[in-house]
């Protein structure tokens, strides 16, 4: 099985450019309704009053539910095991505004058009509170656990390393940034009667979410069907139910018709998930020859009223660099904004920026090279779960990398590199994200036809999955790839699990392997053509088997996590700011590579989202209304192509058969991380200045000039006066809701 | 310079399907404006500007008011300032013609009007008067991204030298103003004197000394000064970008 698959074009490419390819919100039901969501116009408060009968005489307006008359929906047990909601507090249970931009009504009409014109006439008074939206302002407390796993650690004694050569300490920032897929979130919730409910909506997660359904609307699971053959990305955002999809359910069971809700790019800015702004703060000891004494690392993240999001950052503490002395922990604070939640490589993401941006720091002040650094202190255990990792190649990643870029011809010095008049720098960082692993099932059916059917409820998130899946089929039976029809994203096919983690092809792999071996058994032939043959002369309808990959059998042997390493080429024109990225590298470890194209994809996906982190992206809310002052794709700004250089992705390492029997880990996350750090590295090196909160935006980039906080430009008596005069902050009725 | 411009403004496929007039018009940028959930001085008369103390990072530096410190969003229009175009509209009065300078309006007390177009008036054609210094034209476009961004700073510039001397000139600014901004006081500047960065850079500093801040956008002050010096200078030196 150490094969590797070689480059396979998407299974679902040509379904998906030629329009065939149907997304949730596309599905044609006859008798369909359209409901348009009403939102807080306020941060902060509670709701006087709510006028809806203007809306309820608007042309073909079907029903208006608000607070005063919600839709029956249970309270589930909200876990991941048997069910999960992003947020807690279901949607119109009373009358509080917990942030800007929340649900507080849903408008239902025969036409779209209709549905949002009369959530323009709902009328809403609101009791005001000042609305906390400001970071710096927050009350932080320790944080809870991260789905089981404690933050903080301690070995050794950090506090007590008073020899080292060299110390440094530096706090990093991120900005609130968005998952913001192409797709955006929608539903279509179908009743049968009152007792069985087919929803049509991207879920990462259709298994949970036909047990979350299900508990919401008091049904056994299999009275719920989720239907989710494509997703046009989530990044984590779409593997739970919103407030919006149990909305829409419960409106559809109480009306007995069938309802569609599509959010705006408006109400995705806040009813979708976003990534918390971070700050953290990482503190380094290390010896004369760069050996590390200790590592600090502690992170403050928020989260909204309603749910409890930490943004994990310390996990990559105990995995990348070994230090006999290591501490982390983190804090966490509630504010007045939107669920925060999983979005590409959570925790892994902006950890890796300020752990790896504080690496180079240190390398500097060693005066060495930070590729040497990072090789003299990986360590080959799990620091946190004492547990050595299994098949780890970042030397690999490093020393490939170095070499095929070229590292060792980098000039030593910052500000040393001039290319038509503007300042050239090289940085590299490094990159991991633990491989994580679900339990899957998957069905193959042999046909007559000379065709293998395979079905799972596992679904492609626009990653890859379908082609996969067929892979690891085709030659597993020893058939070419168009031989093979993959089904996926129906509840009603067997459990294939999640598509989050970067897990799918870990989960699923095996399965499929392991039903194609079973079902070459029961024909008793050594690859599918012998038995396509013997399932004609039986005169059966088909050979078929199942099977469920089973969690890794070294799990408590071995930590499993992927690694990898990018190196990049700036150029920044300091005079005005203006930085472009000219070239990158990007090496991986990530055990058994299934589709050479569709991983390289996903890598350079995660590099490009990566840039966007680093050099454009930020929700940045109104600091008196609290409210996202982006609200499209314009405004929320992400890389065009024009930002991004030709990506060069290579692949090392081994099959990781320890993890799984496909020896595969996965590869949706790992590209994103350490990318901004990475590029902060090479700005450093070109200009000599340090950049330690993201995005690295014009102001930032700009020599000889520093961006003053707002506090900073206005003394505090003529913001008072400013705010005391402006009438934008008494909200009236009348302009009571946005859409 | 007015291709420049053109060819960075928006994205090929707006530009694909997009009209000089349209371009013209289009109203100013700002989150507060475009978002009904926010009061705005400008969609709704009185209600107040939340930009004023929000988020202001991409707002006006010259010639706003306390009603509304929005900016007007095209490339295209910066250019057209600079080259002294005109707008012709026709109306039920008949026709006239608007030098460009005057087509956009300041906020002051009445932002919900951006332009002196008066009811029922068309464009229906925009006059470019030769000038044969403007293929030294340089549009400089500072953003947050490479493409389809509005610009934080823009510059439309052209120099027209005798020997070492500036014998005449044109200054635009985009990103700054509810206007595409002449810097006329600049210009008057540098008419006669010798094309040097001193020279330069004082001009960006006329160009900018009536310029109030916000919170946010302070850094724009600067940056158009280093913009409008780097755009000057290109042109001097016979026209890029």
């Amino acid at each position: 099985m150490s094969k590797v698959m070689g480059a396979v074009n998407r299974k679902d490419g040509r379904a998906k450019v030629t329009g065939n390819a149907t997304y949730a919100a596309e599905h044609q039901i006859p008798g369909l309704l359209h409901g348009y969501l009403v939102t807080a116009s306020i941060g902060s408060g509670q709701i006087k009053s709510i006028d809806t009968s203007q809306a309820e005489k608007a042309k073909g307006v079907v029903a208006v539910f608000t607070h005063k008359n919600p839709p029956k929906i249970f309270k589930p047990s909200n876990n991941f095991i048997s069910s999960k909601i992003y947020e807690a507090r279901l949607p119109l249970s009373d009358a509080q505004v917990h942030y800007g931009g929340q649900i507080i009504g849903l408008v239902v009409a025969d036409t779209f058009e209709q549905a949002k014109h009369a959530a323009h006439l709902v009328k809403v008074e609101y009791e005001t509170q000042s609305p906390l939206t400001e970071f710096q302002k927050a009350t932080f407390k320790e944080a809870p656990p991260f789905m089981g796993e404690e933050l903080k650690f301690e070995k050794g004694n950090v506090a007590t390393v008073n020899n080292a050569a060299v110390k440094i300490e530096a706090t990093y920032t991120t900005t609130t940034e968005l998952n913001a897929p192409m797709e955006p979130h929608a539903i279509i919730a179908q009743w049968q009667g009152a007792d069985a409910l087919t929803i049509y909506e991207p879920t990462q997660w259709v298994m949970g979410s036909q047990r979350t359904y299900a508990e919401l609307f008091g049904l056994p699971a299999e009275r719920v069907r989720i239907i989710t053959p494509y997703l046009g990305g989530g990044f984590g955002s779409k593997a739970m139910p919103w407030p919006h999809g149990i909305l829409c359910a419960a409106v559809a069971r109480h009306l007995q018709r069938p309802v569609k809700v599509v959010l705006s790019r408006r109400q995705m800015t806040v009813n979708a998930g976003h990534r918390s702004e971070t700050e953290q703060t990482i503190g380094l000891a290390a010896a004369a020859d760069g050996k590390l004494m200790a590592i600090a690392h502690d992170v403050k993240s928020s989260t909204s009223p309603v749910d409890t999001f930490t943004e994990p950052c310390t996990r990559v503490t105990p995995v990348m660099y070994s230090a006999p002395n290591l501490r982390y922990a983190q804090e966490l604070a509630i504010m007045n904004v939107g669920t925060p939640t999983f979005m590409r490589a959570p925790g892994e993401n902006p950890g890796m920026w300020a752990l790896e941006s504080a690496m180079d720091e240190l390398a500097w002040s060693l005066k060495l090279d930070p590729v040497e650094l990072r090789l003299r202190n990986q360590t080959q255990e799990h620091q946190h779960q004492n547990l050595p990792f299994s098949a780890k190649h970042f030397t690999d990643c490093l020393k490939v990398g170095a070499e095929r870029f070229g590292w060792k011809d980098r000039s030593r010095q910052v500000r040393s590199l001039l290319r038509d008049g503007q300042l050239v720098g090289w940085g590299m960082a490094g990159a991991t994200f633990p491989a994580l692993q679900g339990v899957a099932t998957v069905k193959v059916r042999l046909l007559p036809d000379s065709t293998v059917h395979v079905l799972t409820a596992g679904n492609d998130m626009g990653t890859g999955a379908y082609t996969m899946v067929a892979g690891v089929a085709a030659e597993t039976l020893g058939v070419s790839v168009e031989k093979v029809r993959v089904e996926m994203g129906d509840s009603q096919l067997p459990d294939g699990g999640m598509a989050g983690g970067s897990m799918m092809t870990a989960s699923l792999a095996p399965a499929v392997i392991k039903a194609c071996q079973d079902v070459l058994k029961s024909a008793d032939c050594n690859d599918a053509t012998d038995a396509w043959a013997a399932l004609r002369q039986s005169g059966r309808a088909a050979f078929e088997a199942t099977a469920t990959s089973a969690p890794p059998e070294g799990e408590k042997k071995w930590a499993f996590q992927s690694w990898g390493a990018h190196f990049c080429e700036v150029t920044v024109d300091e005079e005005i700011g203006r930085l472009q990225i000219t070239r990158w590298l990007s090496v991986m470890d990530i055990g058994r590579v299934m589709n050479a194209k569709t991983a390289a994809s996903q890598v350079r996906g995660g590099v490009i989202m990566g840039i966007g982190q680093a050099l454009m992206e930020e929700c940045l809310l109104d600091p008196n209304i609290g409210y996202p002052v982006v609200y499209d794709l314009a405004t929320y700004h992400f890389p065009s192509h024009a930002d991004i250089p030709r990506i060069d992705v290579v692949f090392v390492g081994e099959p990781d058969l320890n993890f799984n029997l496909a020896g595969a880990r996965g590869v949706g996350e790992i590209g994103i991380t350490g990318v901004s750090a990475v590029i902060a590295n090479a700005v450093y090196h070109a200009t000599g200045k340090r950049i330690r909160s993201l995005p690295l935006t014009p102001e930032k980039l700009m020599a000889d000039f520093r961006a003053l906080t707002a506090d900073e430009t206005r003394d505090a008596q003529e913001m008072k006066e400013l705010i005391a005069s402006n009438k934008s902050h008494e909200r009236v009725a009348g302009h009571s809701q946005n859409v | 310079m007015l291709a420049r411009a053109i060819l960075s403004g928006a994205s090929q496929q707006i530009r694909n399907v997009a009209t000089v007039g349209g371009n013209i018009l289009q109203r100013t940028r700002c989150p507060y404006y475009y978002d009904t959930a926010f009061p705005c001085n400008k969609r709704e008369p009185d209600s107040g500007c939340p930009a004023l103390t929000g988020i202001n990072r991409t707002h006006a530096l010259l010639g706003a008011s306390d009603q509304c410190v929005a900016v007007h969003p095209s490339d295209m229009c910066v250019a057209l300032a600079a080259l002294d175009a005109v707008v012709e509209v026709t109306g039920p009065k008949g026709k006239r013609q608007i030098p460009f300078g005057d087509f956009h309006r300041l906020p002051g007390n009445t932002p919900e009007r951006d332009t002196n177009l008066e009811p029922e008036e068309l464009i229906t054609a925009i006059l470019l008067p030769l000038l044969p210094f403007a293929k030294s034209g340089v549009y400089l476009k500072l953003r947050d991204r490479a493409s389809y961004a509005f610009a934080l700073i823009s510059v439309a510039a052209a120099v027209d030298l005798a020997e070492e001397q500036i014998k005449d000139v044109r200054l635009a600014i985009g990103g700054v103003a509810h206007k595409p901004w002449r810097s006329q006081e600049a210009e008057q500047f540098l008419i006669g004197k010798a094309a040097n960065a001193a020279t330069f850079e004082e001009a960006a500093k006329i160009a900018l000394q009536s310029a109030k801040p916000l919170a946010h956008n302070r850094f724009k002050v600067e940056l158009a000064k280093r913009a409008i010096k780097r755009s000057l200078m290109l042109s001097a030196a016979g026209g890029v970008v």
